[in-house]
């Protein structure tokens, strides 16, 4: 277990150098230029020489091999500046905030809004399949499968404008504009996160209900399921002691695949109930081309996503101890 | 031991006689067959033609790739006509502050928006930009991960290694904020759209594609082709794909529903098609939230559209998994 492990984490280093490779030359070649007609523009005269201080402060005036080894902070090793391997993700361009700081400022905000809705979902479409999967053709399957295809069709965005709208007309309700953090205003936060948290998880959810019911019909036919009934054991009992925890393994491969959907929640609802999250940040920086701040977080997003990934191979094994990756 | 050949010979001469009826025979019969087992993906079927026709895919591909090669006349847009001959479908651009925000009447079917546009015809047009990019970035992802999925396979080794660890990084960049990121410093436009959503749906897809190459390269008449000295392409073409299309065509289906609410979702944030022209995400975007409390109906409308469409492709894809590959029945 150990050994695969190791193997899995020494994976992740080529991948995420193919990573940082695609993002910063996709960005590099095309973008430059750019940000610095914004930057000049800004100034309101186009002066060479100020383009030519520009390009020297940003540190775009190197070539791109150079630039890249720059960002990464290979130069470090002959006596560059420090880069990404020593933990330096460069400065926004137009705040000259440190990205590092800001990242770690947003971060848990994202963090927790995704959690809530993956904890969310996963606790309510569980239970709901293991349901329907027991009334298996009865109403309340019906009803669940129902909705759970319709759940699955709708845009989240288009849930959150229709509650937006019509919270807003029927009950006069609006969620809070001012964001306040976790340790200042425990009430009020939790009055912000909860709806966003409870929209990003109805898509995740209802592709789970789905799954844990089909799942579930498999395992309920198997012999020991007969068995562990004969043997005197009540419901309860046999459905969470011993259907489910054989129903869960692709559940689990389903959330792990699932956390892109998550992350793209998290952008999309951090838009519309103004959070300031990760997502925001990345919205903000995309439309300021602030390219420091860009490559950041693509970087972070997709190091958090291979990590959750390999975390959720690891409780593979944990759930099921027939399952011996080597 | 060689009685039994024959006799296995004959029997599969005899066997596969009556698959050899013409091909439009076969095709209606097998979708007559589709519609009695399967009502309800018969009908999304039909819905999503519906869309198609109203969405204008075959005229918009049809005129696209003629300006691309530089001939021809253009083909009519339905919708042009439909607007030219009936009374109340208009311009989506035209604007009519006198009748700005107003509910549903003979005039505005579906009412008008913040700055009079009629919401009917805007949605009309609107279904171009979804079924245009929906269609032509699933052409794309697949012609990307047939490829990779079906040479992964043939070569093996050093190609399948390298194909894979693409596969990984595709993988592991979180979608939506990668198309933010391309369409946001490259500019939006139809032609950015359906590349970047179709390139990064590719690899990912390429998987199942490669596992079921795997397999039909182990059978005896891939053998047979090399033996004869078909070359690389030609067994390639000829004998692989042929026997993984149907999981291609099954895995288009099924992305179809997500590549629709992927454009919806970027068009709602502002990374969609450039305004004027509409898109069913934008015409719900934070701009007009103020005045969707005057107007519901702004507000509900373009969702209901992507919702239909969504599921009607989700459903249509389940029944035609059903029919195609019935060892994944039930799942997802």
């Amino acid at each position: 277990m150990q050994k695969y492990i190791a193997q899995r984490i020494l994976l992740l280093l080529p991948t995420l150098l193919l990573v940082t490779i695609i993002t910063f030359v996709g960005l590099r070649t095309v973008l430059p230029a750019d940000v610095i007609d914004l930057i000049v523009g800004e100034y309101g005269r186009n002066d060479p020489a100020l383009r030519k201080a520009l390009e020297e402060e940003l540190g775009l005036s190197a070539n791109i091999p150079e630039q890249y080894a720059n960002w990464v902070g290979l130069a470090w090793f002959w006596g560059g500046p420090t880069g990404v391997l020593e933990g330096n993700l460069g400065r926004s361009l137009h705040s000259g905030r440190a990205v590092l700081d800001e990242i770690k400022r947003r971060a848990p905000v994202s963090f927790e809004l995704g959690l809530w809705a993956q904890v969310t979902a996963v606790a309510v479409s569980v239970p709901l399949g293991v349901w329907s999967a027991v009334k298996q053709d009865q109403w309340p399957d019906y009803g669940l499968r129902s909705l759970a295809i319709l759940v699955n069709a709708l845009p989240g965005f288009w849930v959150a404008v229709l509650v937006l709208t019509f919270g807003s007309l029927w009950f006069d309700w609006a969620p809070p504009i001012q964001f306040s953090y976790l340790f200042e205003d425990p009430v009020a936060h939790v009055k912000i996160m909860l709806t966003p948290a409870l929209l990003i998880a109805l898509t995740p959810g209802g592709g789970l209900v789905r799954l844990v019911r089909t799942q579930m019909l498999d395992v309920l036919r198997q012999d020991y399921i007969r068995t562990a009934y004969a043997k005197g054991l009540g419901q309860n009992r046999v459905l969470y002691g011993h259907a489910l925890r054989n129903a869960l393994i692709p559940v689990v491969t389903v959330i792990g695949v699932g956390l892109p959907n998550i992350i793209a929640g998290t952008v999309v609802f951090e838009q519309i109930f103004l959070i300031p999250g990760m997502g925001r940040y990345l919205i903000d920086a995309v439309n300021a081309l602030d390219y420091p701040v860009i490559q950041g977080l693509n970087l972070v997003f997709a190091a958090l996503l291979m990590v959750s990934v390999l975390l959720v191979d690891i409780s593979y094994s944990l759930i099921d101890p027939r399952i011996r990756p080597d | 031991m060689t009685f039994v050949q024959v006799n296995n010979a004959t029997e599969i001469e005899t066997w596969e006689r009556p698959l050899e009826k013409a091909l439009p025979s076969r095709i209606a019969s097998g979708l007559w067959s589709f519609a009695r087992k399967k009502p309800l993906g018969t009908l999304c079927g039909f819905v999503v033609i519906f869309f198609m026709i109203i969405g204008d895919l075959v005229p918009e591909s049809v005129n696209k790739i003629s300006t691309v090669a530089g001939f021809g006349k253009p083909v009519p847009y339905l919708a042009d006509q439909l607007e030219k001959h009936t009374g109340f479908l208009y311009p989506y651009a035209r604007q009519n502050l006198r009748e700005r925000l107003q509910g549903s009447s003979s005039r505005h079917i579906l009412g008008t928006d913040d700055v009079g546009r009629d919401v009917l015809s805007r949605l009309l047009y609107g279904a171009r930009t979804v079924v245009v990019v929906s269609f032509a970035a699933v052409f794309i992802s697949e012609l990307v991960s047939a490829t990779m999925g079906i040479s992964a396979a043939y070569y093996g080794g050093i190609v399948d290694k390298l194909f894979y660890r693409v596969v990984d990084v595709f993988q592991a960049l979180p979608g939506l904020v990668l198309l933010i990121t391309i369409l946001g410093i490259f500019g939006s436009g139809l032609w950015q759209l359906v590349f970047a959503i179709g390139i990064i749906g590719g690899p990912p897809a390429s998987r199942t594609i490669r596992g079921q190459a795997i397999s039909v390269m182990s059978s005896p008449f891939i053998e047979a082709a090399k033996v004869v000295g078909a070359s690389d392409i030609r067994v390639m073409l000829r004998y692989v794909l042929p026997n993984v299309f149907p999981l291609v065509i099954l895995s288009a289906t099924l992305r179809l529903g997500i590549v629709v609410l992927i454009e919806a979702n970027l068009s709602f944030l502002g990374y969609g098609l450039p305004p004027p022209f509409p898109s069913w995400g934008q015409m719900l975007g934070l701009e007009g939230r103020q005045f969707m409390r005057t107007q519901p109906g702004l507000a509900i409308y373009p969702g209901l559209a992507i919702g239909l469409l969504v599921f009607s492709f989700n459903i249509f894809g389940d029944a035609l998994r059903d029919v195609l590959d019935p060892r994944m029945r039930g799942q997802g």
